[in-house]
């Protein structure tokens, strides 16, 4: 008998191979979970109940973030920068860089500007499109224009090429539906009012019913405690329900785009597609900063901020800095299986739906 | 600044439909409204071209509980906000983007965030709607769909280029203009848009314009 690995109650829940598949309980982990279940189900379970099986994907365990140096997020992008740079002068293959033109991705390229060699610079090649060049025209005229090769193409060749995209970079700081709340300080405040109205509007269904609001709030207070953290605010439930159980589903993402699940081709994907916001520091950055309360301000204007001085001190763009705010990305990357989902089975087999 | 006419941007009654016309353009990191039209089109105009630098959500101002046509303008803009619920920002590859969204209520402002590069940006934006107007009624002049109403720029001192002088004071033989004449503007107008758009220096992005609305002026003379 197989489970299948599922959020909440915590593998309890089983399903016998012989029985078919309730999508309708499906829906409803989806529902309450408000994350899709996606390839390995990761999404669907705390980072540090992994099972073994997820051995073969990238390594996306909780770091020991109290021994770790606290590093700023332009030093933490820096550090990423060099660290990437050392990887892909191992192999002398196109370096394929996903630019929607969003905070994230032109962060990615600013450090890539900032920090590569001239060598390994005419190595890269945008990925992109109109709507990239839709949401940051400036970016685009100044930075990319005149020193990288471009392509108006949403192929994902990591078979021999580097890859690199904007995930799982939205899982370090927090969702960006936020801004949409009415008064975003309240967040702020020392008190996780979960079962708020308009929270629950935003973030999970409306037919939920207190008691399950709460069992979802009490359930990320007890998962955060496992690494050594408490949550103080809302907005650090918040934080947590993204960098605990989102950051692996968005660390995978690209892989709902292949066509060969074999573990040849998996290897090879987790070898030329490590995601650049996936690393030790950048999730200790996140860590201290969410603490500290230094990461969102309750401002529109502040969200991912860091970032975006990150990317001011490379384009100078003043409008960019204090007036980009989160607009949905429209993908470069190829999906043409988003309709697909997986659900996958503790012993990691997994099945695949269809128009879910 | 000073404001002539329609640069107030004050609800103008449309006896057609009979109701009052009146949009915003709103940006949502400052809960401002930047600029307001009783035209659509120009609104849709200013968003198109200023999307390079803001987030920017069209707004009809009418639909609001406590709209009447004295409730805002571009004289009084900063007093005015929305709920943040009612506004939805929408990525500008995105088909619809350029949606209208129905405001609710506008409330009276409280919290203020620092807009000081929006309010530079202010006299850019002016700019252009001046320079929409003069391609829109230039252009409907040509095609003679429109009434040619000169009055339309009572002040063309405002205006620092030629082309607008020659404009409002030369009589317009709408014949005279040949096929040619008529590419000629569109290519002009396309061109300047694109430095309205790429160009973030209000200084620098007139003297590229220079040229265009130059030739403007050689071919309507």
């Amino acid at each position: 008998m197989k489970k299948v690995v599922e959020f909440g109650t915590c593998y309890d829940q089983e399903f016998s191979l012989e029985d078919e598949i309730d999508y309708n309980v499906i829906r409803k982990l989806q529902k309450l979970s408000h994350q899709k279940i996606l390839f390995s189900g990761s999404t669907c379970m705390p980072r540090q109940q992994l099972p073994s099986w997820y051995d073969h994907m990238f390594d996306v365990s909780i770091p020991d973030w109290k021994n770790h140096k606290l590093c700023t997020f332009d030093e933490t992008t820096d550090i990423r920068a060099k660290f990437m740079s050392e990887l892909y002068s191992t192999k002398d293959i196109p370096i394929l860089v996903y630019w929607s033109g969003g905070i994230d991705s032109t962060c990615i390229v600013s450090a890539i500007e900032k920090n590569f060699d001239k060598e390994l610079k005419d190595r890269v090649h945008i990925m992109m499109n109109s709507n990239s060049y839709a949401e940051n025209p400036y970016f685009f005229d100044k930075i990319i224009k005149p020193n990288y090769k471009y392509i108006n193409s949403n192929t994902l060749n990591y078979t021999n090429s580097f890859i690199l995209h904007g995930d799982p970079a939205d899982a370090l700081w927090l969702q960006g539906n936020i801004l949409e709340y009415d008064n975003p300080k309240d967040l702020l405040q020392d008190d996780i009012h979960i079962n708020d109205k308009n929270f629950r509007t935003l973030y999970l269904s409306k037919d939920f019913t207190n008691l399950e609001i709460d069992w979802y709030k009490n359930f990320y207070i007890e998962d955060a405690k496992l690494a050594g953290i408490k949550l103080n605010t809302t907005a650090d439930l918040l934080w947590w329900s993204n960098f605990s159980l989102h950051l692996t589903q968005s660390s995978c993402k690209l892989l709902h785009s292949l066509d060969d699940y074999s573990t040849t081709n998996i290897s090879l994907y987790k070898e030329n597609a490590l995601p650049w916001y996936l690393s030790d520091e950048y999730q200790v950055w996140s860590i201290y900063t969410q603490l500290e309360n230094k990461k969102f301000d309750g401002t529109v204007r502040s969200y991912k901020m860091d970032a975006k001085k990150y990317i001011y001190d490379v384009d100078k763009n003043l409008y960019f800095r204090d007036y980009k705010t989160k607009v949905p990305s429209l993908s470069t990357e190829k999906n043409s299986k988003q309709f697909n989902f997986q659900v996958l089975y503790n012993d990691g087999t997994y099945d695949r739906c269809l128009n879910f | 600044m000073e404001l002539v006419d329609y640069l107030y941007g004050s609800a103008l009654y449309d006896e057609d439909e009979k109701k009052y016309k009146q949009y915003g353009l709103y940006e949502p990191i400052t809960n401002s409204f930047v600029i307001t039209h009783s035209k659509l089109h120009y609104i849709t105009y200013l968003q198109h071209l200023f999307s390079s630098r803001f987030s920017l959500v069209v707004i009809d101002i009418t639909t609001s509980i406590n709209f009447d046509e004295k409730l805002i303008d571009n004289t009084c803009l900063d007093n005015w906000m929305l709920k943040k619920t009612d506004v939805r920002t929408l990525n500008p590859g995105q088909m619809g983007w350029t949606q209208v969204i129905n405001a609710t209520q506008l409330h009276k402002k409280i919290d203020k965030v620092d807009n000081s590069l929006l309010k530079d940006t202010l006299p850019y934006i002016i700019y252009a709607l001046k320079i929409i107007h003069a391609f829109d009624d230039a252009i409907s002049l040509m095609f003679g769909k429109h009434s040619g109403n000169i009055n339309m720029f009572p002040d063309y001192r405002l205006y620092d280029y030629n082309f607008f002088d020659i404009y409002v004071k030369q009589p317009f033989d709408y014949s005279s203009y040949s096929q040619q004449t008529l590419e000629g503007l569109t290519y002009s107008r396309k061109e300047i848009f694109n430095i309205i758009y790429t160009e973030f220096n209000y200084e620098v992005a007139k003297e590229k314009m220079k040229p265009y609305l130059n030739e403007m002026v050689t071919e309507l003379m």
